[in-house]
């Protein structure tokens, strides 16, 4: 629990730091983890609440990132596939962007929704080690007033132990999906769209877009790396 | 040099940052003084890059894990004084309570604080500080700062460190030398634990500064509200970058989506 909580133990040093570091990689973590709500087989049992398809989702994540012997590249993709199934990437995108939604045109929208999801699945997805040995209890469940629950949930073991993680989740044609993760108190839709703010008030949708694909394309080629670092011989990896 | 007159002086660092605040209240948004932050914000990158990374990295190399985190357990409990006397500064006396307790045992069973014996027993510790204690008596954010080496902080925050550094109670018997090594060494230590993350986070973000600066201001937030702990705090307002509203909800904005389609065409 120690590490978790202790963002600012020292007033001095470190402290500052602890909590944004806290954020980047529990956030990493949770990304991981965030990944996580739902899955296939959520979306087979109808009338989950959102708690259950959290608690579905987290242990299904969580199995395969205790899983030894597959290679980091399967269990990304497994993991990805988890998520796909329970983000609501259209409403995060819209959420991310905020009011110059309005302004970018159909095609940009799709190709945002795209690029964002890509560059979620990326940067989340990196180095699956860090998270060897992790668990996570789903703590509590409040409802929002307009609608949306929000599910509260805690990392046992692991890097980071007592990290904590809310999934938002909205109702949406029968199911419930995640529309934004909170780590730590950190919002990453909120931390995302204070990014972006500038950048599409400077330049426009498609500097936006420009500025994604580069992203996605360094991490790729990071994640490449880590991979012959990690794993000397990848199973089927590459393309 | 000694120990009171570097604490003198760190009294009256607070004292003008607690006139910053007043001046602060006036301007707007949560980060009026971007320019002169994000200055501070290269200059600290700068450190860390040429300094403070390349050591970290060597400190990781030569320290096995279990020592990083003895060490950091050290030094949270060497806190924990000062953590406590927030929570009661706070009204919270039942933590304040617990957290006593906890520092006792980990002071014994967990030698001196280098195994978090309390945490293993399943009990929780919060960080407290008196940035979180002003908040909790009202006093608002400020304008958010960037102080060099400390780096992220508001004015309210920045008052709270400084007064955090008066109470702390080693400051007056060991020599002020052995303080700035016990932080130096802390600094470092952390820095090491998080090295990964770090670089990562770098990497990733579109803009570092901005990252940094709404996870920070988001964090605090959170634990000025008592969510993170599950215990709310009553009566504090959570001074949250955007409200609720702002940030989830674009109801009426969604059914104009649907017609909207062929928009005024993007630039």
């Amino acid at each position: 629990m120690e590490r978790a909580s202790k963002g600012n133990g020292d007033p001095g040093n470190g402290g500052t730091d602890r909590s944004v570091v806290r954020f980047a990689q529990v956030g990493c973590l949770l990304a991981a983890l965030l990944v996580p709500p739902g899955a296939a087989q959520a979306a087979d049992a109808p009338a989950n609440s959102a708690r259950e398809v959290v608690e579905e989702a987290l242990s299904q994540v969580i199995e395969i990132l205790n899983e030894s012997g597959s290679s980091e590249d399967s269990r990304r993709d497994r993991i990805a596939d988890i998520a796909y199934a329970r983000f609501d990437f259209d409403t995060m995108s819209k959420l991310v962007i905020a009011r110059p939604w309005r302004k970018f045109t159909k095609e940009q929208r799709s190709d945002f929704i795209a690029e964002f999801k890509t560059h979620l699945a990326r940067s989340y997805g990196r180095r699956l080690s860090r998270y060897e040995g992790v668990n996570v209890k789903v703590t509590s469940e409040v409802k929002e007033q307009r609608g949306d629950v929000t599910v509260n949930s805690q990392v046992v073991g692991g890097q980071f132990d007592g990290a904590v993680m809310s999934y938002r989740m909205r109702g949406k044609t029968g199911q419930w999906l995640v529309i934004d993760v909170i780590i730590e108190g950190v919002s990453l839709v909120s931390n995302f769209r204070s990014q972006f703010k500038p950048i599409v008030a400077q330049g426009g949708a498609d500097e936006l877009l420009s500025r994604l694909k580069d992203k996605n394309d360094v991490l790729r080629a990071e994640i490449e790396e880590d991979e012959s670092v990690t794993t000397p011989v990848s199973d089927g990896s590459g393309s | 040099m000694r120990g009171t007159g570097s604490r003198r002086r760190r009294a009256a660092i607070a004292g003008s940052a607690l006139w910053l605040l007043g001046a602060g209240c006036a301007s707007d948004g949560p980060d009026p003084w971007e320019p002169m932050n994000r200055g501070l914000f290269a200059f600290n990158e700068a450190a860390d890059q040429y300094l403070l990374e390349p050591v970290a990295k060597g400190w990781d190399f030569v320290l096995p894990d279990f020592a990083q985190t003895g060490l950091d357990n050290f030094f949270t409990n060497l806190g924990a004084p000062v953590e406590i006397l927030n929570n009661f500064l706070q009204g919270e006396i039942k933590e304040g309570y617990l957290h006593t307790w906890r520092f006792l045992l980990n002071s014994t069973a967990g030698v001196a604080g280098f195994v978090d014996v309390a945490s293993m027993a399943g009990w929780p510790s919060y960080p407290e500080d008196f940035g979180l204690t002003l908040g909790t008596w009202g006093v608002p954010n400020g304008p958010y700062l960037v102080l060099p080496i400390f780096g992220a902080s508001t004015v309210r925050d920045t008052v709270g460190i400084g007064v955090d550094a008066v109470a702390t109670p080693y400051g007056y018997f060991v020599p002020i030398y052995v303080t700035v090594a016990a932080r130096a060494t802390d600094l470092l230590n952390t820095r090491a634990i998080f090295i990964e993350e770090i670089a990562q986070s770098r990497e990733e973000a579109f803009d570092f500064y901005v990252f940094v600066r709404s996870a920070y201001l988001q964090n605090r937030a959170a634990r000025l509200s008592g969510t993170l702990t599950g215990r709310a705090r009553q009566g504090v307002v959570t001074p949250s970058t955007e409200s609720e509203e702002d940030l989830y909800y674009f109801d009426d904005f969604d059914d104009e989506l649907e017609e909207e389609e062929d928009e005024p065409p993007g630039d």
